[in-house]
């Protein structure tokens, strides 16, 4: 552990893992948004997933919470309405938000319209709702959405469907 | 094979109870439709999450007759009412 130019606080892990061994090295101070997984026995630094998830429906959230619970490679914020996300986006920035589409007062396309506008122009944003009419899908992508993803969704591979949403070009 | 969703069940369960309340305290008129859609669209997408994919189907068949506008069938409220007791009172 040490100081360099570049990094205020300098760590160096020497991991012995089977036949690798690997190194961090980082101001994770300023970024903790780095964690070494193991896959297979290799190590290899990937990035954390930090998502929004707006919904008003406290059991759905629990249940986001849970499957984001289960992948140590992402991490979700919870909040329970439109205005709520328009408040956490002001505070600081995401990967992608998960907007469920009807909410009281400001819903999912409305928090994605405000978005736009300039609040996070760029921030990849995912509905997820149980009304995915093919009419509806267009009109969500045609706002700008990532993804759509319908409820009921497996809470047990949530994760990865987020994952693999946002890997897909745009 | 243990349920990973164990920890979240007895919620579940008691929101079942709560919704079947609700559903069992609207008078079946058209004044209480907008209520009807809001519970049954919400269940909808909670209960397949949890495995009720019946219960799922069920409130999913209950909003989309009541996006007429007109009080579903009684047949398609039954069947939701009933899948619902099931859920809120297992092994009843």
């Amino acid at each position: 552990v040490g100081e360099s130019e570049q990094y205020r606080h300098f760590y160096l892990f020497d991991i012995g893992f089977g036949k690798t061994s690997a190194y961090l090295q980082g101001d994770l101070a300023a970024d903790p948004c780095w964690r070494i997984v193991g896959r297979d026995g290799d190590l290899g630094l990937t990035a954390l997933m930090d998502i929004l998830y707006a919904d008003d429906d406290q059991d759905i959230r629990d249940l986001v919470s849970f499957s984001f619970e289960l992948d140590a490679t992402a991490r979700v914020q919870t909040v329970s309405s439109g205005d709520e996300a328009l408040e956490a986006l002001r505070a600081r920035s995401y990967d992608a938000v998960l907007l469920d589409v009807m909410m009281p007062d400001l819903d999912g396309p409305g928090v994605l319209t405000r978005m736009k506008e300039g609040l996070a122009p760029e921030t990849p944003v995912i509905f997820v709702t149980a009304r995915a009419l093919p009419e509806e899908r267009r009109r969500y992508f045609a706002m700008g959405a990532t993804d759509v993803i319908t409820k009921p969704f497996d809470p047990l591979t949530l994760v990865a469907k987020v994952r693999s949403a946002l890997k897909r070009p745009g | 094979m243990s349920d990973p969703l164990a920890p979240l069940r007895p919620r579940f369960q008691a929101r079942c109870a709560e919704d079947l309340e609700k559903i069992s305290a609207l008078s079946p008129d058209a004044a209480n439709v907008p209520a009807l859609i809001e519970i049954c669209h919400r269940l909808a997408g909670v209960a397949g999450s949890f495995g009720a994919r019946g219960l799922s189907k069920a409130a999913s068949a209950v909003e989309l007759a009541a996006l007429s506008g007109a009080w579903p069938d009684k047949g398609v409220v039954s069947a939701l009412i009933l899948l619902l007791e099931s859920e809120a009172r297992p092994g009843q």
